[in-house]
């Protein structure tokens, strides 16, 4: 039985310009303990996925169509009570901007055990606090540093502080949304390894968001890729990583730089992300497409299954 | 082209120290040794790369070769002049042979000027050529840098504009005054990893097309090594070790070389 089940998510932004179709028909499940990752370029609604599954979209965002099953619950129709019950405790959010997600004028032992107690009405400060100094050694920051404001912490120091608030009430889902961005290779490799072995330790399910590719290969078992609001290919790291089969996937493989190989002069032609207020009929990506037929542009492409877990979005992928 | 004989710029150990304020609740200032002796040079034509992680003094380095920070002690020559204590009008002149594409072009660009404004401004500051040519010279820059039709961005304003375009329109404000050495300080960071590439290629194409010498920080070595000639890696305000990219890449002799190219990540699954 998955943990959770998202079927056929819609999610759209009212704005000047008009209804804003930033996800489009996106569904997945995740098991107990696995872990997604979430890849696209900025603007491809994989933050809005992630916010939806918070409850967190902001007021002018509405979900138009489709479900957010957890623990068989779905979360679409909770009331603002009944989600704030799930909310931290059992889905918890690691977010984009460490360095703004902490609040500056509280110390960031007191944010942390606010969480616990704001979740644990039965506990006792001192237990709360006790709490957060076991959280604070699980992630790896002194615990004389405890009692420090964010502003003395550096940007890896606060992405810690940020991992142990959202194992703060032992969660069985986290959202991890782009926590390695701001920081350097040395310290994105720490964080990875931390996120990687809380996730192993605790049977933690992950969905990791990225536009990273390869920090995605190094976290989870499957992965998403996300173009234009749709999943254009679905399935398990290895299948995708070795047999890429939408055009859009192979370009992001293949723009990306490793120094395992010497990558000559890639041309790669990124166009803007198409218009998401009137979006095409036929398939998104084939204005971007090195193999597109002229049928791509007139009719919506199908899933193409091509083993039981790999799947993609492209008619050429037959 | 890339020729070793000709240094174009160079450090002579570079010290630099930050000292922070006393504040009211905590005592003695505090010093911060950003740079401990920094020697290098940069030779014309090439991109060199200058690698390391957050707080090694990288940035302070380009800031100082562009003379937004003065050193401590040591010296910077400019084609064999030094350029250390230069002020007035040479030192307008050095502005206008180097320049500075910054970190996060959300920041970077004046939200209240427009797209044209922004490019021509260097221009009208160095006071070259008249409004006909200034138009001509930015319409070139503009489609140098991928901003094509350049008409059509005229009067855009930074905010109607993705964070790639950004940048190219950095790197078209930094180049229109055909610079000899421009200084690049993580121009990708802010930005996707495939918009990261396409911003490579368009600063390589310049390089080549104008003959420019970059100096490129970065804290990635697959970037520096996919743009760059010769990389140095800096660590903790010190040159730890510096030569051909490949070269540093395939057998790299510094222990924190090691640990960089360890931490990269790599499809391991």
């Amino acid at each position: 039985m998955a943990l959770l089940t998202v079927e056929n998510l819609s999610v759209g932004y009212q704005t000047r310009k008009g209804f804003l179709k930033s996800v489009q028909g996106v569904s997945f499940a995740l098991d107990q303990g696995q872990s997604l990752g979430i890849v696209g370029e900025s603007g491809c609604g994989k933050t809005t996925v992630g916010m939806a599954l918070m409850g967190l979209l902001p007021d002018n965002a509405s979900v138009t169509d489709g479900k957010i099953l957890f623990e068989d619950q779905d979360l679409l129709k909770m009331s603002k009570k009944e989600i704030r019950q799930v909310r931290w405790k059992k889905i918890a959010m690691i977010f984009q901007a460490a360095m703004n997600a902490l609040n500056p004028v509280h110390r960031v032992s007191e944010q942390i055990s606010e969480a616990i107690l704001a979740h644990n009405p039965e506990i006792s400060e001192e237990a709360a606090m006790k709490q957060v100094e076991s959280l604070f050694e699980l992630v790896g920051i002194p615990l004389d540093r405890m009692r420090d404001y964010p502003h003395h912490y550096s940007g890896g120091m606060k992405q810690r502080a940020i991992i142990a608030m959202a194992l703060a009430c032992h969660p069985s889902l986290i959202i991890a949304d782009e926590p390695t961005t701001a920081l350097d290779v040395i310290v994105q490799s720490q964080i990875l390894k931390a996120i990687k072995k809380f996730q192993k330790e605790f049977k933690i399910s992950l969905i990791f968001i990225s536009h990273d590719i390869a920090v995605v290969a190094d976290v989870c078992d499957n992965i998403g890729i996300m173009f234009a609001g749709q999943l254009v290919e679905y399935g398990r790291i290895k299948e995708v990583f070795d047999a890429p089969m939408h055009p859009y996937t192979k370009s992001l493989l293949a723009s990306y730089l490793t120094l395992d190989k010497k990558v000559v002069q890639f041309n790669s032609d990124m166009g803007e992300t198409p218009d998401l207020i009137n979006p095409a009929a036929g398939c998104r990506f084939c204005e971007r497409c090195s193999i597109a037929e002229a049928t791509c542009s007139l009719r919506a492409p199908e899933w193409v299954d091509i083993s039981p877990t790999h799947k993609a979005l492209c008619y050429q992928c037959k | 082209m890339k020729d070793p004989s000709k240094v174009i710029i160079q450090l002579e150990h570079i010290s630099k120290t930050f000292r922070t304020r006393a504040s009211l609740f905590k005592g003695d200032p505090k010093e911060v040794m950003a740079l401990k002796g920094v020697s290098f040079n940069i030779y014309r034509g090439e991109i060199f790369g200058l690698v390391g992680e957050s707080g090694s003094g990288k940035t302070t380095t380009g800031r100082i070769i562009v003379k937004l920070e003065d050193p401590d002690h040591g010296k910077l020559l400019l084609d064999g002049n030094d350029m250390t204590k230069i002020k007035g009008k040479t030192l307008k002149y050095f502005r206008r042979k180097v320049q500075m594409i910054f970190q996060d072009p959300y920041q970077s660009l004046n939200p209240y000027l427009s797209i044209y404004d922004i490019i021509s401004e260097p221009l009208i500051i160095h006071n070259i050529g008249n409004t006909e040519t200034i138009k001509e010279k930015v319409r070139d820059m503009m489609k140098s840098v991928g901003l094509a039709p350049p008409d059509d961005f005229f009067y855009r304003y930074p905010h109607q504009m993705s964070g790639g375009q950004r940048q190219r329109i950095a790197i078209a404000r930094a180049m229109v005054l055909k610079p000899e050495f421009v200084v690049a300080d993580e121009p990708t960071s802010m930005l996707d990893a495939s918009i990261a590439i396409h911003i490579f290629n368009i600063l390589s194409d310049i390089q080549k097309k104008l003959n420019v010498t970059f100096l490129f920080i970065t804290h990635s070595l697959a970037a520096a090594r996919y743009l760059c000639d010769r990389i140095a890696v800096i660590y903790k305000g010190e040159l730890v070790e510096i030569g051909p990219a490949e070269d540093i890449i395939q057998n790299p002799s510094h222990p924190y070389t090691r640990a960089l190219i360890d931490a990269h990540p790599r499809f391991r699954y």
